[in-house]
């Protein structure tokens, strides 16, 4: 079921990211659990799709990886949303309201 | 952006430290998973087992990762490259023959789309080039007559849709400057011929209207090379007195270099006209033949021209009923290009399919090649494929390697077609029009690289598809990793089948030309060509204005030839059979007005010449001398005219000869065995000769030497020069050339289709060869297992001749009926040759029996040579 789901969030795997990271600066694993956290466990993020994505927003400029100690004092990579995430953000916050309205508008009148 | 463009070079550049940083970054989550699972109570090693398999495999993490990394694409196809690469040159032998085999495909195709570009697509160097037209005008019941002066004239002041309608005739021109006498092509044209053409002068100015077709040529044009040759590209030339043709005339103007001309070849124009003449257009309606060029007005579509040049042809039968005696008067126009190419587009398309099957012939191989290839490969394909690689990647890295092969051949291709063009420019004069703009340049290239893109498509995908769709692991398990699944041998032998079957086609295209080239070659002239060598020999017609004169003139010039060593005999004709001008005359019964004309070439000639050409007199008498001395009114016609004529027999009756409006009664003879005059393989042509003195035009002599005589050509010069004729006589040429230039097209149409017939069989032999090759040492277990059951070397050997029989039989099926389908298109090109000419047919079936053998019998032989022991143990 986990698996089904992550596979049709993957469009949208991109906005919770930085939604994520616009709370604070995470690493990978940190960023997988946050996002489990906020959805009650419903998105469980593998490696397997969290790092292209990261990798991909990175390339993209709209978040920046740093080398960081984290709380265990492991060396991560921490990453950090950027001006133009943020207005991306906006952007695909605004996008995601679209689709959800219309989404339900079909689906109550069916 | 400019970000963005920073990043994709640092990521191309600074690809070890991205690759670091993801390495590390994944360690760390690894480590960190492995670290709360040793934390819910696990083993280590347990841990960190679960952490990786929840992960899927840090490879398959990675690669993923670095299709997000921009640039990704040119990275890994840039290592793609260089992958295939390696991999290629692992196996040079099969390298080198898919490169061989497809860039014989290519080539040949490349060959004939350098061929196609220039004499189809390449527009012609004239503006506006595309609105260019000829203007046919069919009258008095034949075809494209040619225009009367008077045509030309009211056309040029009526056409609303037409601009610069103009006309042109070609003609010989004696150059007398500096005391050398030259002859060279020249051209009288109207005054808005050249403009037309944009053929606007460097020096000097355009030549001079003139509408006074009386007035005397006294201004002249000459070429630049003409201008660089014998004038030292002087630019003081302009106003320069010449004598051409024993008058006085002023240079005014030279054209630019490369001014050429390309007209129909019913126009008889060459591409180098040296000297242009102005010429009026007069407003006679007698005389017809006239050939007319004019350019469609901006906006205005060729039906509207059609349409309004039908009323205006209307308007001239009206006016001139007394012209247009059977009140038909056709005029219409055709695209220049078109009007030029119209002959040459169905063979050009015949040779289009042979190369197209000779490419698909290369293609099929190649995919062969590359699946007995791969099917060694599946280890490697399923080692990567369990290191991560996705089909998509494992089909791309194939896909690369064609991709390679196809690049490498169409560099190999376009020295091929190179030679091939060099090859066709050795064939001599092969009735191609434009042949002189045939030359590879970039459009050539840029279709090399859609052949190559398009060829790697056809021969790689397959395979890669094929190859990539194995199951995970299987070729792992299995030791036997390297034999090939039933499926996919059923696969090559459908392959070798198509193969064969496609060879099948051009094979007997080629067969199909050759055999008629050889009866073209065997064909009945009527004459002799043999050791007779001929030249033109013009007299000036003002030195010589009384036709008894220019008979005198004549025999005096056969008296000092004759003389001269090495000649045999000598005689005078003209147009010579199998010229490209022959005169053509619409004649008939004198007793029968009523019935239609028939068309028939006539011929002038001086006493003896039917007997020098060793021409057959069947019945009567050849010409006397008292004939051509007192003009008598006769014709020795040849066997078909007299049987079409007069059945009962020709000897004694009247010949009507219609000559424009006129017309001539000629009495019959003599007949003459068949001769024939336009083209060798034209059978039903009839033809004529009438005295000399009865039409006395430009002559050739044909001398009869011993041995070749090609070093008598300055003697007979000499000879002529004292005879004083005031001209030079030219085009020396033996009369062996007119035949094979009548027969030149064939001959193109003959190697080319040969040779394209030669890759295929030759293509076929390498993929039957390889593909029996392959599949027997695929079955060396199998056979190794027979021998060890008792079967025999004997019994092997007959098995795989078998096989190999059978795949080429069922190519043959298959490809005869396809050939049968492509055998409408050959028709027109054939000479008393059916498309289904079973010696052909018999000798394409054996020929491909025969290599079918040849290419079977060495695996065959090494599948019989098997140890039944080596062959169990070596696996």
């Amino acid at each position: 079921m986990a698996e089904r789901s992550v596979e049709l969030m993957k469009g949208t795997l991109d906005l919770l990211i930085l939604r994520t990271l616009d709370w604070k600066p995470l690493h990978g694993s940190a960023i997988a659990d946050r996002i489990a956290q906020l959805t009650n466990g419903a998105f469980q993020v593998k490696a397997g799709s969290l790092f292209p994505a990261l990798h991909r927003l990175e390339q993209e400029g709209w978040i920046e990886g740093e080398w960081q100690a984290s709380d265990e004092g492991r060396r991560v990579r921490s990453y950090a949303i950027t001006k133009e995430g943020r207005r991306q953000l906006a952007a695909e916050k605004d996008n995601w309201a679209h689709v959800v309205q219309a989404m339900a508008r079909v689906l109550e009148s069916a | 952006m400019l970000a963005k463009v920073i990043r994709l070079i640092s990521n191309l550049f600074r690809r070890d430290r991205l690759e670091e940083t993801l390495d590390e970054e994944l360690r760390g989550y690894l480590d960190e998973m492995t670290e709360r699972k040793v934390r819910e109570g696990l083993s280590r090693a347990e841990a960190r087992r679960q952490a990786l398999l929840e992960a899927g495999g840090m490879e398959q993490v990675k690669e993923e990762v670095r299709g997000a990394w921009l640039g990704s694409g040119i990275e890994s196809t840039l290592r793609d490259v260089r992958f295939a690469g390696r991999a290629l040159l692992r196996s040079p032998g099969f390298t080198l023959v898919v490169i061989l085999t497809l860039a014989m495909g290519i080539g040949t195709n490349l060959t004939i789309f350098s061929v196609m570009r220039a004499v189809l697509w390449r527009p012609l160097p004239y503006p506006s080039a595309e609105r260019l037209v000829t203007v046919q005008v069919d009258a008095h019941n034949v075809a494209n007559a040619g225009a009367a002066p008077g045509e030309v004239f009211d056309l040029k002041s009526r056409s609303k849709s037409l601009e610069d309608v103009s006309t042109i005739s070609a003609v010989d021109a004696n150059l007398d400057y500096g005391g050398e006498m030259e002859h060279v092509a020249a051209a009288s044209v109207s005054d808005d011929f050249l403009p037309l053409l944009g053929g606007r002068p460097t020096v000097g100015r355009s030549l001079e209207a003139r509408i006074d077709e009386r007035e005397q040529v006294r201004n002249v044009l000459i070429s630049d090379e003409l201008w660089r040759r014998r004038f030292g590209a002087d630019a003081n030339v302009v106003g320069r007195a010449v004598r051409i043709n024993n008058l006085e005339m002023q240079i005014v103007g030279v054209l630019p270099a490369g001014f050429r001309l390309y007209l129909p070849p019913s126009t008889n124009a060459q591409e180098v006209i040296d000297i242009w003449f102005p010429t009026g257009i007069g407003t006679t309606r007698e005389h017809r033949g006239y050939p007319i060029v004019a350019r469609l007005k901006e906006g205005v579509t060729q039906a509207q021209a059609n349409a309004e040049l039908q009323t205006i042809a209307a308007q001239f039968v009206r006016d001139h009923a007394d012209n247009y005696s059977d009140g038909k008067l056709r005029i219409t126009t055709h695209v220049l290009q078109e009007e030029m190419t119209r002959e040459a587009r169905p063979a050009l398309f015949l040779l289009a399919c042979a190369v197209g099957f000779v490419l698909l012939i290369a293609c099929v191989n190649a995919a062969n090649l590359m699946l007995a290839r791969g099917a060694g490969r599946q280890r490697e394909f399923a080692i990567r494929r369990a290191l991560g690689a996705g089909n998509g990647r494992l089909i791309r890295q194939q896909l690369t390697e064609s991709l390679v092969l196809a690049l490498v051949s169409a560099v190999a291709g376009l020295v091929l077609a190179r030679a091939g063009l060099d090859a066709i420019s050795q064939l001599g004069n092969i009735h191609l029009p434009l042949q002189s703009r045939v030359a590879m340049d970039g459009a050539v290239a840029g279709f090399a690289l859609v052949l190559s893109l398009v060829t790697s498509l056809l021969f790689g995908l397959m395979p890669a598809w094929r190859l990539s769709s194995g199951k995970l692991g299987d070729p792992l398990k299995a030791g036997r990793a390297d034999t090939a699944s039933s499926g996919m041998r059923r696969l090559q032998r459908g392959l070798v089948i198509v193969e064969v079957a496609l060879s099948i086609v051009p094979l007997t295209c080629g067969g199909l030309m050759l055999r008629s080239f050889v009866k073209l070659v065997e064909a009945p002239l009527g004459f002799d060509p043999a050791h007779v060598l001929t030249a033109k020999v013009p007299i000036s017609f003002r030195k010589y204005p009384q036709v008894e004169q220019r008979v005198l003139l004549h025999r005096d010039i056969l008296e000092r030839v004759r003389a001269l060593p090495g000649v045999e005999g000598v005689s005078a004709a003209a147009p010579l059979p199998l010229a490209a001008e022959q005169i053509t005359r619409r004649v008939g019964r004198t007793d029968r007005p009523g019935v239609p004309a028939i068309l028939a070439t006539q011929q002038v000639a001086m006493e003896d010449y039917l007997k020098l050409v060793g021409t057959p007199l069947l019945a009567g008498r050849a010409f006397t001398a008292d004939d051509l001395s007192s003009k008598r009114p006769v014709a020795i016609v040849d066997d078909r005219l007299a049987r079409r004529l007069w059945p009962e027999g020709a000897i004694g009756r009247r010949l009507r000869m219609e000559r424009g409006a006129t017309q001539q009664e000629l009495e019959v003879i003599g007949v003459t065995a068949a001769v024939r005059s336009t083209r060798v393989r034209d059978e039903d042509m009839p033809h004529f000769v009438i005295p000399y003195s009865l039409y006395p035009i430009e002559m050739s002599l044909v001398v009869k030497t011993r041995e070749s005589g090609g070093a008598l050509g300055p003697a007979i010069q000499s000879a002529v020069q004292a005879a004083q004729t005031a001209r030079a006589a030219f085009d020396f040429r033996p009369m062996d050339d007119y035949v094979r230039d009548s027969i030149g097209d064939t001959r193109f149409m003959m190697w080319l289709l040969a040779a394209f017939a030669a890759a295929s069989v030759l293509l076929a032999a390498v993929g039957l060869y390889g593909t029996l090759a392959y599949l027997i040492a695929q079955r060396t277990r199998e056979f190794g297992i027979r021998l060890a059951l008792g079967s025999t070397a004997r019994g092997i050997l007959a098995m795989v001749v078998r096989e190999g029989a059978l795949l080429a039989g069922a190519g043959v099926v298959l490809g005869l009926a396809g050939s049968s389908a492509i055998t409408g298109v050959i028709r027109q090109f054939l000479y008393n040759v059916s498309p289904f000419d079973n010696l052909t047919l018999t000798g394409v079936v054996v020929l491909t029996a025969a290599v079918a053998m040849a290419s079977g019998a060495l695996p065959a032989w090494r599948a019989a040579q098997i140890e039944p022991t080596i062959s169990l143990r070596s696996e």
